[in-house]
């Protein structure tokens, strides 16, 4: 395999912040998560009368997208003691279907429109954001479902490996709206049984839940200049196409394996080394069976030893933010050094014959984790980060 | 910095698929955007524009297959027509229409795509607040840097008849020069480093260089500067203002510089140079 950019300059995580269905913060994670409990219930925003499934993994969060990915950058840029100037924004975001959706309530209804505000559109939320924090970088949003947060942060990381940024604010999120939840009925991809059960033989299929997560990832030297606590190492990124099919998986895993490959690559370090993997692990048919064999495909015989859950089955999917929210609950994994589990893990499948840590979490030391997603039209993208404490001269 | 050189360009719009008719078009008299059909993506225009320019450049033969090729797919509004329908059925009482489970975001038609022409790079849809065309070039720069592509395909798309769409148009330009609806238009150009277009004989349209975060230094030797046009083409005006450079750039001595200015949005115009001469193509 050929070793991808030369050698660059690290990428460090110096802040974050995050929500998911149990709350804002990393406590909520090891609360929650690492217990293996779920959180979903029958959904309370809207009326789901409707539609084929019910129920959904909500957070208290009660504000807008932009409010939420407001919330999250404040967060992230405080904990990284940053306050302004030359960062760049990189987001996961599809916009607020929301203000779509009340637009067209007033106009079909031939009300006054009040609902004239550009936050449907995802490069507004760019905007805002720089305005709100005077961040001067380079401002790229993402829109590609459920790769769109991991794009983000694979972009921060580019511009901040090849030198042209030296600080990034990176990530998405989502909420579970009426918009969003009525295309997933029409798709029919939701469980039938209010249960994400991932590698399982009984799954049926997915649930959406709120989530996001914004990073401030640094530049190594820049951090170390500034005294900056650094949380883990991003080493390496990868984003591949199956050019399989429109919205099914390549069955098998091909575009996953090439982006684990390329984000091994770029780390530049023997994959038997990955300690840990957060699947996507949609919980869906195909998904799961598809992200089995391009671990295999990766990691060999070595596959069978390494950790690979699905921290879906107990937030639901967020979407946009799911990436991100993901590799914020790799790295508080990572440095907790537990693997957090697959919850609603009841049948084994033979589909599905790795290591899925079923229900239970488990003390485990994690040297290097990778966070894996895919999307429609066959995305994939695979996040590699590395514990602090195995950064050597860190 | 990598020099990028452009090896592939091709647009459609109310003036059809040659750039030359965009000199001189008439706004008010154009008629509709030709793109045919694409089975599945039936609901709106704005996947079969995006496949139809990628068509074209496949057709060209003008990139390759495979895991070295990427596709980046821009868009301020995307696809627009799909949102409106999702949200009037939901509201109407409609709520099950699986066409748009796929069609509604613009990951599908990048399937599409890939599937059929064996792109197995990486595929990213994205947008940016204004400056979408240096936006582009620059991930694009990103991944040929990187070596982790030998050529990327940019693409641009944007699609009429939403008012949602163009009431938030004429808000963003308070000052009403974008004034008017937007139309259904596409852009899209292969990107490479130029030496590996050079080594594989591939013809040089332009090679162009960004500096820092795409906005060069006003080139002493540039003899003409380009804007994007202030027309109705949505966050794609740069882009298309590029095909248009091209095009003109195509028809001069042999040796020319251009300034390109991208379409902005509040704040400045990041500037591309341009360059062509008679040892390259």
């Amino acid at each position: 395999m050929k070793q991808l950019s030369p050698p660059g300059r690290r990428v460090v995580i110096t802040g974050f912040g995050l929500l998911t269905p149990f709350g804002f913060g990393d406590e909520a994670v090891r609360h929650h998560l690492f217990r293996g409990e779920d959180r979903f219930a029958p959904v309370t925003r809207f009326d789901t009368d409707k539609f084929k499934n019910a129920v959904a993994a909500e957070s208290a969060f009660t504000g807008r997208f932009l409010e939420l990915g407001m919330e999250l950058a404040e967060s992230a840029l405080r904990m990284a003691r940053i306050d302004s100037g030359n960062v760049a924004i990189m987001l996961g975001t599809m916009g607020d279907y929301g203000e779509l959706n009340r637009f067209w309530r007033e106009q079909l209804s031939g009300k006054a429109e009040t609902s004239g505000g550009m936050e449907w559109l995802p490069a507004y939320h760019l905007a805002a954001m720089a305005e709100r924090f005077k961040l001067h970088g380079r401002q790229w949003a993402y829109t590609n479902a459920c790769i769109a947060s991991s794009s983000a942060i694979a972009a921060g990381c580019e511009l901040i490996a090849q030198g042209r940024e030296t600080a990034a604010l990176c990530g998405g999120y989502s909420l579970v709206t009426e918009e969003i939840f009525a295309k997933f009925n029409s798709g029919r991809a939701f469980s039938r049984d209010g249960k994400v059960r991932s590698f399982s033989r009984n799954r049926t299929g997915m649930l959406l839940g709120d989530g996001g997560a914004m990073f401030v990832l640094e530049d190594f030297d820049h951090a170390r200049k500034r005294g900056a606590e650094m949380l883990a190492e991003i080493v390496g990124w990868g984003v591949a196409n199956d050019a399989f099919h429109v919205c099914q998986p390549d069955p098998e895993g091909g575009g996953m394996a090439r982006a684990m490959m390329k984000a091994i690559r770029r780390a530049d370090v023997r994959a038997e080394y990955v300690d840990y993997i957060n699947a996507h692990g949609t919980g869906t048919p195909l998904n799961d069976a598809s992200e089995t064999k391009a671990v295999k495909r990766v990691f060999g015989t070595s596959a069978y030893r390494i950790p690979v859950t699905s921290t879906k089955t107990m937030t639901g999917h967020m979407l946009d933010g799911t990436g991100a929210v993901e590799t914020a609950i790799t790295m508080i994994a990572m440095n907790a050094g537990i693997v957090p589990p697959t919850a609603g893990f009841t049948e084994t499948d033979p589909a599905c014959d790795l290591d899925y840590v079923p229900n239970i979490a488990r003390v485990s030391e994690i040297r290097y984790a990778i966070n894996l997603n895919a999307a429609f039209g066959g995305f994939n993208s695979a996040i590699m980060l590395r514990n602090i404490k195995e950064g050597g001269n860190l | 910095m990598t020099r990028l050189a452009i090896t592939s360009a091709v647009c459609l719009g109310p003036w059809g698929d040659e750039t030359s008719q965009l000199d001189g078009l008439n706004w008010q008299e154009a008629g509709p955007t030709e793109a045919p059909p694409v089975p599945g993506f039936i609901e709106s225009a704005f996947n079969p524009l995006v496949y139809a320019v990628i068509r074209r450049l496949f057709d060209l033969e003008a990139f390759s297959a495979g895991e070295q090729t990427s596709l980046l797919l821009g868009s301020l509004f995307g696809d627009a027509t799909t949102n409106d329908l999702a949200s009037k059925q939901l509201i109407q009482g409609k709520p099950d229409n699986p066409l748009l489970f796929y069609q509604s975001v613009m990951n599908s038609i990048v399937g599409y795509i890939t599937r059929e022409m064996g792109i197995t790079g990486t595929t990213l849809c994205t947008t940016t607040f204004g400056n979408m065309t240096s936006a582009l070039l620059e991930q694009a720069e990103l991944l040929l840097a990187s070596r982790d592509a030998r050529q990327v395909i940019i693409v641009g798309a944007e699609v009429s008849g939403s008012v949602k769409t163009d009431k938030t148009w004429s808000l963003l330009d308070p000052s009403g020069t974008r004034h008017g609806m937007i139309v259904d238009a596409a852009a899209a150009f292969v990107v490479e480093r130029e030496e590996d277009a050079s080594a594989a004989g591939r013809p040089i349209l332009a090679v162009l260089e960004l500096a820092g975060s795409g906005v060069s230094g006003c080139p002493e030797t540039a003899s003409s500067t380009y804007e994007a046009l202030p027309l109705r083409l949505g966050g794609i005006q740069g882009m298309i203002g590029l095909a248009l450079a091209l095009q003109r750039l195509g028809g001069s001595p042999a040796s020319a510089s251009v300034l390109f200015r991208d379409y902005s949005i509040g704040g400045e115009p990041h500037e591309i140079q341009l360059a062509i001469s008679a040892g390259l193509g």
